[in-house]
Parts: C-alpha cells; sequence; structure tokens
C-alpha cells in the first residue's frame, strides 16, 4: 500500500503547487496548458513508481498497487480538470447568469441568450478545425479521417445510452 | 482475477446504465450515473472483500472502478451537451456549407434545448414572461463564482449572485 500511500501525498502537493504558486500565472489560465499539466503528471508518476521501486527509492510493489497508483492520480486530474472546466462556463452556466442579471420573471433577451450559443459555436468550431477533426474545402467543411473516426466513436456512446440530441 | 471481475462488474454498470436510460429517457443521467455505479461499486466492494480481505488488490479494483466510472460520466456529459460534438455529428451527413451547418444548428436551438435541460433537471422555474431561478441554480451559479476565481478564469458578466454575495462580504 506504500504507492497508494505515495501517491495521495504526491497529488496533494501537486495540488498545493497550483494553488499556491502555478495559478497565479497567466499561462496557467490556458487549457492546453493546464491540460499538460495534469497530464504529464500522470504519465511521469505512472513512470517513475516503478523505477524508484527498482533503483530501491522505494519498497517494488507490484501490478494492482501501480494500477491503484495510477488510477488514484487519473481521479485527482480528472475531477481537477472536469472543475476547471465548469468554471470557465459553459452555456447553461451562462444562461442562468444572464436569468439571475436580469432579475426573478423579468422576461430575458432571446437575442442576448443566442449570442451567448453563436459565439460558443463559432469559438468551437475553430476550436475542431484546431483539432484537425473538421477542415474546409471548396466552400464546405468536412470530416478529415480522424474526424469521422471521432464523429463514429461519439454517436455510437450517445446511441448505446439513447442521447436524443447532442449539443 | 481482481482485474477481470472489476472489468466484469463495470461492463454490467454501463449496460445497467444504458438500460435505465432507455426504460426512463427523461430522468437526470447523472442521478442515474451515480446510482447504478454506487450499487456496482458496492457490489464490487462485497466480492473482492469476500475474495481477497481488504488487500491491496481490493483497495486496486475499488479505485480503477472508480476511476473507470468518472471517466465515463465525464465522456457522456462531454456527448450530451458539447457543441463541438453536435457540429462533429451533423457533418457524418456529409460535407457541409457553413451557411447550412449554421441552419441545421441553429442558436436558437442550442437556446431552447438548454432552457428545456434546465427546467427539466430543477434549475429553472419558467415565472410570467421570463424565468426564475431555483435553490439549486442559486448554490450553482454560487459555486461557479467561487471556482471561477479561483481558478482565475476570466470573469464574466455580473450575476445577481454574484452581487448578492458581493453585497454581503462588504
Amino acid at each position: 500500500m506504500a504507492w497508494v500511500a505515495l501517491t495521495l501525498v504526491y497529488v496533494l502537493l501537486h495540488f498545493l503547487c497550483y494553488a499556491l504558486v502555478l495559478r497565479h500565472q497567466p499561462r496557467f489560465t490556458r487549457e492546453r496548458v493546464i491540460f499538460a499539466y495534469h497530464a504529464s503528471s500522470e504519465l511521469g508518476w505512472a513512470l517513475v513508481l516503478p523505477i524508484g521501486g527498482i533503483l530501491g527509492v522505494w519498497t517494488n510493489e507490484g501490478l494492482a498497487a501501480w494500477i491503484a497508483a495510477v488510477a488514484l492520480h487519473g481521479i485527482y486530474s480528472l475531477t481537477f480538470l472536469t472543475l476547471w472546466s465548469l468554471a470557465s462556463g459553459g452555456y447553461s452556466i451562462g444562461i442562468l447568469a444572464q436569468i439571475d442579471a436580469v432579475g426573478h420573471g423579468q422576461a430575458v433577451e432571446r437575442a442576448d441568450l443566442e449570442l451567448i450559443g453563436s459565439d460558443k459555436k463559432d469559438a468551437r468550431l475553430r476550436g475542431v478545425q484546431a483539432l484537425g477533426l473538421i477542415r474546409s474545402r471548396d466552400g464546405y467543411l468536412e470530416h478529415t479521417h480522424r474526424g469521422a473516426w471521432a464523429a463514429s466513436v461519439l454517436a455510437s456512446i450517445a446511441g448505446v445510452f439513447a442521447v436524443r440530441e447532442s449539443g | 482475477m481482481w482485474l477481470g471481475i472489476t472489468v466484469v462488474i463495470f461492463v454490467l454498470a454501463l449496460a445497467s446504465t444504458a438500460a435505465v436510460g432507455r426504460l426512463r429517457p427523461s430522468g437526470n443521467f447523472l442521478v442515474r450515473f451515480v446510482t447504478c455505479g454506487g450499487l456496482a461499486w458496492a457490489t464490487l466492494i462485497g466480492i473482492e472483500v469476500a475474495i481477497g480481505g481488504m488487500s491491496v488488490e481490493t483497495v486496486a479494483a475499488l479505485v480503477l472502478f472508480a476511476f473507470a466510472w468518472e471517466l465515463s460520466i465525464f465522456l457522456f456529459a462531454f456527448v450530451t451537451t458539447s457543441v463541438s460534438v453536435g457540429l462533429l455529428v451533423r457533418l457524418r451527413a456529409g460535407p457541409r456549407s457553413e451557411v447550412d451547418l449554421a441552419k441545421a444548428y441553429t442558436t436558437d436551438f442550442m437556446v431552447e434545448t438548454r432552457l428545456e435541460r434546465l427546467i427539466r433537471d430543477g434549475f429553472l422555474v419558467p415565472v410570467g414572461s421570463g424565468y426564475g431561478l431555483t435553490r439549486k441554480s442559486r448554490v450553482v451559479l454560487r459555486a461557479f463564482n467561487t471556482l471561477s476565481s479561483f481558478f482565475r478564469h476570466t470573469p464574466s458578466a455580473p450575476t445577481g449572485v454574484a452581487r448578492h454575495a458581493r453585497t454581503h462580504a462588504s
């Protein structure tokens, strides 16, 4: 169980490092940077644990302890990234904030709500193009090979769980 | 052995969540995932402890299941609510011009589905000619403001909840 205990200490330090120092740096407000901070830590820790065991820095434990440690770090990172993403303001949160701003029961300007959606849609369209999932050809948007594969996987998930509409 | 049991329980939990979703498609997906996942996790504890006691394998099985389940919730929420996923899925029918895509995926549709979902899940109530926040949505907005400030995201326009919080703080 030493690796599990070590992982708990490690993720606590990882979080404190962000909370006390890194979150004050402007580049740590960028999605790619925050994702890299967690992904590199997860991969690095998965390698450091067995290497440290082999070198005798700590006791060498088996596959079960390694899986437990990596999954524990995964829970921490996924929770952190989900909260980070939610806090960046989803569309639903934007709608709630807008309704809250106009006041209880007051008519909300439909155009304001649609403007949030329009900005989000444009940003996401640029995002999926930047990720190489969609390309523009002769004025038409189409999937790249990778995009077609990703869309099939996502549509399968939606199909299995009976999602009526996505987005 | 412990890994195989974890995988089997995970697959069964996913299948039962999908089945419940088909039987009650209007229910809240998070409640569905938490209920089915919680029951499966409790079953896993029983089986693993009965087989190996409180060993490192038992801990590994429980943590692995929890991680995989959280990942499933994240993926499902992503597929259900992501604008990017909506755009990707709509292009499955073939190439479309930006104008066509904008028509097929209108902001009006986006607003409508969000409002429906927020009312169905108890975050909004229709009041008069507009809408009202519920206690649940006020808690969510407060949590959002706290998190947003912690993560140093660019502040959005001040909301009533934010103004209320500031008034109480000053």
